[in-house]
């Protein structure tokens, strides 16, 4: 157990693995897919995320998708309820979140390319 | 499954070239008849899975462009979901069709067809219809981003996602309580071969 274990995520389709980046970033990396089963899980983790980034917010989150084979609307909600908190959130409570992606896998492109486009305030993309 | 002869021959390879991750994967000859096929079920979601990983093989081979195939693959898998979770009988269907003029122009058409509740119909007709009349497919999809984040059950994000991710056109057909939903876009010259 590690003090990030309870962002962690095990669906029989898609596995999220929570970790410390720099100090204070915490990197969530996604591997498997995102689709209609994994919603709840999903969600329970943005909420940890968010209770977690209240109490002592991070100085950035990456969400690691580079390993991810494919994501469903219904999982790409769970991340823009995310974004618009955070996006609509005071200036002190926000932070960046950071989209890695497989420039190989042309979804990711356009999807990450949409939720910043929905989130620009608090989106970055690198690939 | 039915297709053509050059259908069930790849529907034999893909597998194999799925499980080496699309890499060295064989180009399959296209048929003069086009590249189609279609599958009529009985909804489950497990088969969405299978049908997107099929067709993002089938059509990455068949057109030599990952691009488009991940585009059809990403299509097939929001209409063919949305077929399955809000289907009223144990019958489904949908047909995937990629067709080439004289021009070398590609044209993809994925239709999905399911009976469904006066409710549901109700949803999808009001969702296609603001989407025929947003002229901006990514400032609609953004707008139903804004709604998605304030629901409290579902997403509403699968057919903008096709139109503006996809970038395909939508169209519907509401006979009864069959509802027929049709995608379609044109591939430029040179991005098959």
């Amino acid at each position: 157990m590690t003090e990030l274990s309870n962002l962690d995520v095990d669906t029989e389709a898609l596995c999220v693995r929570a970790s410390r980046v720099d100090v204070d970033g915490i990197q969530l990396a996604l591997t498997g897919s995102a689709e209609t089963p994994a919603y709840e899980a999903l969600m329970t983790l943005v909420r940890r995320l968010q209770a977690r980034a209240h109490a002592q917010r991070p100085s950035e989150v990456v969400v690691d998708l580079r390993e991810l084979e494919f994501m469903n609307s219904t999982c790409i909600k769970t991340f823009v309820t995310w974004l618009s908190e955070l996006r609509d959130a005071d200036a002190v409570a926000r932070y960046p979140v950071r989209f890695v992606f497989d420039p190989s896998k042309p979804w990711q492109r356009r999807t990450v390319g949409a939720l910043k486009s929905f989130a620009p305030s608090v989106v970055i993309v690198a690939d | 499954m039915r297709g053509n002869a050059d259908d069930m021959l790849t529907s034999v390879a893909a597998p194999r070239d799925s499980e080496r991750g699309g890499r060295d994967s064989v180009s399959i000859p296209f048929s003069a008849h086009g590249a189609r096929f279609e599958i009529e079920f009985a909804p489950h979601l497990g088969l969405v899975t299978q049908v997107r990983q099929f067709v993002s093989t089938f059509y990455v081979q068949c057109l030599g462009d990952p691009e488009a195939s991940s585009r059809i693959a990403v299509a097939a898998h929001e209409l063919l979901e949305n077929a399955v979770k809000y289907a009223s009988h144990d019958h489904a269907r949908i047909r995937i069709l990629v067709e080439r003029d004289q021009d070398g122009v590609h044209t993809v058409t994925i239709e999905t067809r399911n009976h469904a509740a006066g409710e549901n119909l109700r949803a999808v007709r009001e969702a296609l219809d603001e989407l025929a009349r947003g002229s901006d497919a990514m400032k609609s999809y953004l707008q139903m981003l804004e709604r998605s984040a304030r629901r409290t059950s579902g997403s509403g994000l699968g057919l903008g996602r096709v139109r503006a991710e996809a970038d395909m056109t939508l169209s519907y057909e509401i006979r009864r309580d069959e509802l027929t939903i049709r995608a379609q876009a044109r591939l430029e010259p040179g991005a098959a071969k």
